[in-house]
């Protein structure tokens, strides 16, 4: 049906662009897929009466029959504002990106992976079936991970994009066991099904343990405190990207499963507390740690982090009182932080930095940029009639019963009115700042990686029109539908919590709590901004950062990982212990279920054969006793055969004389073929085999036989055996006969050497 | 007693196995005719047989019921011999692709790697096939001794050679406890007929139960080697970082293959009704444990690794956690089915990724055969960016991340876990899936975010297929699991008769 076509035409686009790449201009190509992400918008959009009428559409394809699992996608209004998000922040941004991309087949591979994102996206938001939630899920991780990345990286950038994966990618593996505990509680793994299944879920007995990895899920992919940190590292990544994946979409992932799931697990104790506790601890310390950053990108990373904290927070209320103010909200943040970002992408490509120090007054030069700017920025600060303002009246509507809520939404309010005012003035008014000196270590190409030649960066100008358009359009819509509430935002905020709602700029009965708190708010975030002289030098402690717990959890498992290395000694002595040691534990659990009724121990020697018997065995112990304590390889083996000869014996008495045959047979073989091996090898020989099979160590976390070492010959005398063949650099050929030994080792030193020198000249 | 005939031995159902082993011996005998140009015959001969056993073994699904056994019930050829079959196959395929080009260009082109590699692929089928506790063993010593040899391949190396040797005289020590076990059980049983000894548990004719007990205990050792799991696992690093790096890609798949079919045939046909708490079988707990206690040691150890190969021996130390997770989870009755078949589809999608993996891995080592380190694999995705894409493929398939085999094989292994009321396993197995999430992406990082000696390295048409192959493989089973899914459902372990 149409709406599986809505999922796989990003990816089609997106393969398609990319072999277009070498034809099409970056700009041609930005255009291309703003045409298609336009369609994709009005098509959702048009479906949004007839959700809002029908209710939830669903669609189920077969995909693994044999167990039960469809490729379903469900599309009811909450869906298809997620959806209207994505498309619609998509056109703007893939117009921008057109212009902002240099090189085309660049502009081709960034492209492609964008486009792979919003298919990715488009189908956790339409998603039907868990199974089909988390793949997706992941597949955004991956693609966000892979645009993190692009630039190649330095070694802090690569650091983020690993960090960025492992919260994101191992919090979706949390998620993961959680919907399948829910799937396994719910009896379907269809969306449908467990969320008009809700009372039955909330009273499972393993509520908690799935409804805890499935939060713990959500949290990790919205940057929720204490996971928060992965976001501002993932700033590495293009600017298009980052204010697509890292502002508008993916992070609200989260929030869009947690809304999504609140019919079937919300409301409880557990989840209430839970979500309230970690979103409004997120949004302050977002709004908080947003003073401290001189990135542009990163005031915007923090700003984000508290937005999405009031969103989670928002979602945690009880009686889903708080979900209109969150559909509004999520709305109004896309539009202003997705115009902010773009804003910031453009500065930072025409003025080859987005260190907040640097830049002031370039408002002079570009000034259709900072207009746009003033207007997302005053959304930003939520100063009416913008969204933003809407947005933040509803959210403390929603609080206004809870003292300690109240004031922590309105703190944050205003350190994100001080932020929007430091984005929108110390950046465009003011006083011109030179640049600053760039520390050797800083490479270049991290200010403008795509090159030099797109602007003149001497003198600073506006944008091109079609650049500007994004940002100027995602700002401008910020006020339509701040101003034009009734027929834009109700209906789709009605549509997405599923109950008629009315939206209002001025409360109707007069001026309340909510609105003086807002103004509150604002005067005290101007007020803050005024002095940032003063704070600007205060250096906030922060007692452990997320980053900091992140390294030492992996830290302490490779520790963990260290201990459990010392047992991999590497003696084969000690492996045998093992496993033998092993062994007599899992029989222990056994012989107290033995019942068998043992013969007396009472020895009987009363026939021949019994005393025969007897002897054998003694003889057979004996000689096994002495293949262990010879030193002499020879007399070991003879022994061997022996022992072997003596339960021949036995068998024989038994009498099973085929048994006894056979085993003389065997016997006298394996003996005489061991004697063999030994007369062709020499004493000397063996017992240097001997002394690396059984008396060798292996440390540390090398754990490697100590030949295959990297630093090439210099610890190769450490190995007792076998100097004249080298294992780290060696050809290995059988030598000639006449061929010296020393020789061939000088040879192949040769090579070793050359080897190395060629290494040398590529230092990582 | 009267004879069997030979239309009693139902020879044509054992083909792919014994006709594999038979195949060795003409590619050992031709091999040792072939001059050195035209050594090309060994690989030929080689992937012609596997590819046509491998057409022949798919007619061997669904087979009517009085051709499901043959020996007279030594063999079976039920569903899930042909799926054991399926994977070996697809196993020795790999094998035999990537070790061509890497054993010319290391200097041990030994025309008996190709027959060795074949035998080694039968004991494996045959483990899987084994209808009989002696077959078992057979099929054992028929998988392992191969492998021994293999492992020493690059003689006079001394890595090689202690790694060969390791690996034998372990290996041969846990063969005893396997024997010593088998030996207990008949005790007990009276049979090594493995559906006799079903019905003989369950009619409670067996003679002590302790002594069972003891017996599976014994044969899990010697099982639990081959599939490497703790703490039975102190082999495979050392081997694996010593032996030719294509002699460890196979081994990594073909012995843990071979180990998990004959572990499961054992367990689940002959022994589900040895009695334990509820029920539950008595075992289940033991592999439970074991699971958990693989699952975590593989995953934490292999973090501290930075040799590709010993890193690879950790991480299939840990699937083979994954693997004995859905093994327990047959312990419980009404999972037992599903969680028989989840554990075939992880052992394919395992098979794909990890062959991959270790192609790749060959594809990176140099010429001089010293171990590839991670440090190898930086910026990679630059020089050689297809290796790199799908190397960054079998990954993500490794860690669980989709849209990759991977993901949907422990999909099904958690259901499975889930399913039998084992959750706690299947959350040690989700935080060790996030552990090994770190290790598995800083090779991904690696290749992609870090700057390599930036020389490209010659490109090798027959390893390329194979890694070609095996990201296809990983793929499709990740996105359209459905064809090797129903195989896989309808591999139902159950005893004969009634």
């Amino acid at each position: 049906m149409d709406f599986a076509l809505v999922v796989a035409i990003p990816f089609v686009l997106g393969i398609s662009v990319y072999f277009l790449r070498d034809r099409l201009r970056p700009v041609q190509q930005g255009l291309l897929l703003t045409a298609g992400m336009a369609l994709l918008f009005v098509f959702l959009l048009a479906q949004l009466p007839r959700v809002t009428e029908q209710g939830a559409l669903e669609f189920v394809a077969p995909w693994m029959p044999q167990i039960g699992l469809t490729f379903a996608l469900y599309v009811d209004g909450l869906g298809l504002l997620f959806g209207l998000l994505v498309t619609g922040i998509g056109s703007a941004v893939m117009l921008y990106t057109g212009c902002y991309m240099d090189d085309a087949r660049q502009a081709g591979r960034f492209f492609a992976l964008m486009l792979a994102f919003t298919g990715s996206m488009l189908a956790v938001v339409l998603a039907g079936n868990v199974v089909v939630l988390f793949i997706a899920w992941e597949l955004t991780s991956v693609m966000s991970f892979l645009l993190i990345g692009f630039k190649g990286a330095d070694d802090e950038a690569r650091k983020g994009a690993l960090q960025s994966l492992m919260i994101t990618g191992g919090g979706g593996l949390a998620l993961f066991v959680g919907l399948l505990l829910l799937g396994n509680a719910a009896g379907t793994m269809q969306l449908g099904e467990i969320l008009s299944n809700g009372e039955a879920l909330r009273q499972h007995p393993w509520y908690g343990a799935f409804t805890g990895l499935i939060l713990l899920g959500c949290f990790s992919k919205s940057a929720q405190f204490p996971l928060h940190f992965w976001l501002p590292q993932a700033m590495n990544a293009p600017t298009p990207a980052s204010a697509f994946l890292h502002s508008a979409t993916m992070v609200k992932a989260g929030v869009y499963l947690l809304a999504r799931l609140y019919p079937a697990l919300g409301d409880t104790a557990l989840w209430n507390a839970a979500l309230s506790t970690v979103g409004l601890a997120t949004m302050l310390v977002g709004a908080v740690l947003a003073l401290r950053q001189r990135d542009l990108k990163g005031i915007l990373a923090y700003t984000t982090i508290s937005q999405l904290g009031a969103l989670v927070a928002l979602i945690g209320q009880p009686e889903s009182a708080g979900l209109k103010a969150a559909a509004v909200g999520i709305v109004a943040h896309a539009l202003y932080k997705g115009a902010l970002f773009l804003i910031a992408g453009a500065v930072d490509h025409t003025t080859g930095t987005r260190n907040i120090n640097e830049l002031g007054g370039i408002g002079r030069q570009m000034r259709g940029l900072a207009a746009a700017t003033a207007i997302a920025g005053l959304s930003m600060a939520g100063v009416p009639p913008l969204l933003g303002f809407v947005a933040k009246e509803t959210l403390l509507e929603t609080v206004i019963q809870q003292p300690l809520a109240l004031a922590v939404v309105t703190v944050s309010a205003a350190l994100t009115v001080t932020a929007a005012l430091r984005l929108f003035w110390d950046v465009f008014m003011g006083a011109p700042r030179t640049r600053l000196p760039q520390p050797e270590h800083v490479p270049h190409d991290r200010h403008h990686p795509f090159g030099d030649d797109a602007f003149d960066y001497s003198c600073c100008h506006d944008l091109p029109p079609l650049m500007l358009a994004s940002p100027g359009t995602l700002a401008t819509l910020s006020v339509i539908a701040g101003v034009a509430l009734a027929p834009l935002m109700a209906p789709l905020v009605s549509a997405a919590i599923g109950k008629q709602v009315s939206l209002y700029l001025f409360p109707p009965s007069g001026v309340n709590l909510a609105l003086v708190l807002s103004g509150v708010a604002l005067a005290l975030g101007i007020g803050v901004f005024a002095v940032r002289r003063v704070w600007l030098k205060w250096s906030i402690p922060v007692p452990v950062s997320g980053v900091q717990v992140y390294d030492g959890t992996i830290r302490a498992v490779e520790s963990v990982g260290d201990v459990l290395l010392k047992m991999q000694s590497g003696r084969i002595r000690y492996y045998l212990a093992v496993i033998l040691f092993s062994v007599l534990v899992l029989l222990a659990t056994a012989v107290p279920n033995i019942r068998i009724d043992l013969p007396t121990p009472a020895v009987q020697l009363t026939t021949a054969a019994h005393v025969l018997e007897a002897i054998l065995l003694v003889l057979a112990l004996a000689a096994t006793l002495a293949s262990i304590l010879f030193e002499r390889h020879l007399v070991a083996a003879l022994a061997l055969g022996i022992a072997g000869y003596a339960i021949g014996g036995m068998f024989l008495l038994e009498p099973a004389p085929d048994v006894a045959l056979v085993q003389f047979l065997v016997e006298t073989l394996a003996t005489v073929l061991i004697i063999i091996i030994l007369a062709r090898t020499s004493q000397d020989e063996r017992r240097r085999a001997m002394a690396r099979l059984w008396g060798q160590t292996r440390r540390g976390s090398g754990a490697r036989p100590c030949r295959v070492h990297r630093h090439g010959r210099g610890s190769r005398h450490l190995c007792p055996r076998r100097r004249e063949q080298p294992a780290h650099t060696g050809r290995y050929r059988r030598m000639a006969p006449g061929e010296c030994a020393s020789a061939g080792w000088r040879q192949r030193r040769g090579r070793g050497d050359s080897h190395r020198l060629s290494r040398h000249g590529h230092p990582d | 007693m009267e004879l069997p005939t030979l239309q009693d031995l139902n020879l044509a159902v054992t083909l792919p196995s014994m006709g594999l082993a038979l195949w060795a011996c003409v590619v050992l005998a031709v091999g040792l005719f072939l001059p050195e140009r035209r050594r090309h015959w060994n690989l030929v001969l080689s992937l012609g047989g596997i590819v046509a056993l491998f057409l022949y073994n798919l007619t061997l699904f669904d087979l009517p019921a009085d051709r499901q056994s043959a020996f007279l019930g030594m063999y079976r050829a039920d569903n899930f011999t042909a799926f054991v079959n399926l994977i070996a196959l697809v196993t020795a395929f790999f094998g035999v692709l990537m070790a061509y080009e890497y054993l010319k260009r290391t200097h041990i082109d030994r025309g008996e790697y190709y027959p060795l590699l074949l035998i080694s692929t039968s004991g494996a089928m045959l483990m899987g096939a084994s209808g009989d506790l002696a077959v078992l063993f057979v099929a054992l010593e028929l998988l392992s001794i191969p492998l021994y040899i293999m492992s020493g391949l690059r003689r006079p190396n001394a890595a090689s050679e202690e790694s060969a040797l390791k690996y034998f005289l372990l290996g041969a020590f846990s063969s005893a406890f396997l024997v010593y076990g088998v030996a207990l059980v008949y005790g007990a049983a009276g049979s090594t007929d493995l559906s006799e000894i079903f019905h003989r548990v369950n009619a409670g004719l067996i003679l002590d139960q302790g002594l069972l007990l003891a017996g599976a205990g014994l044969m899990l050792v010697g099982l639990g080697f081959k599939v490497a799991a703790v703490p039975f696992h102190m082999w495979t690093p050392d081997v694996y970082q010593g032996a030719p790096t294509a002699v460890t890609g196979y081994m990594s798949v073909g012995a843990k293959l071979g180990g998990f079919a004959g572990l499961l045939r054992v367990f689940i046909v002959a022994l589900p009704a040895v009695s334990g708490a509820g029920d539950a079988t008595g075992w289940q707990d033991t592999i439970a444990l074991i699971a958990a206690l693989t699952m975590i040691l593989g995953n934490v150890v292999a973090i501290a690794q930075r040799d590709v190969k010993r890193m690879l021996g950790y991480s299939s130390i840990a699937h083979a956690g994954y693997i004995l997770m859905g093994a327990a989870a047959a312990g419980s009755p009404d999972v037992r089915d599903f969680a028989v078949s989840a554990s075939l589809f992880y052992l394919l999608a395992y098979a794909f990724t990890n062959l991959g993996a270790f192609a790749v891995t060959v594809a990176i080592e140099k010429d001089d055969a010293t171990n590839p380190q991670l440090d190898d694999f930086n910026g990679l995705s630059k020089t050689r960016p297809v290796l790199a894409l799908a190397m960054a493929l079998f990954m993500l398939s490794l860690t669980g991340i989709p849209p990759t085999a991977g993901v949907v094989g422990k999909f099904f292994l958690f259901q499975a876990a889930v399913n039998a009321g084992m959750v706690w396993l299947a959350l040690i197995g989700v935080i060790t899936s996030v552990v090994s999430a770190f290790y598995y992406l800083r090779i991904v990082v690696n290749m992609y975010l870090r700057e390599g000696p930036g020389e490209a390295q010659a490109q090798r048409s027959f390893l390329g297929v194979a890694v070609g192959l095996a990201a296809v493989g990983t793929f499709v089973l990740g996105v359209a699991p459905v064809l090797f899914l129903d195989l896989a459902q309808r591999a139902v372990l159950v005893a004969l008769g009634g």
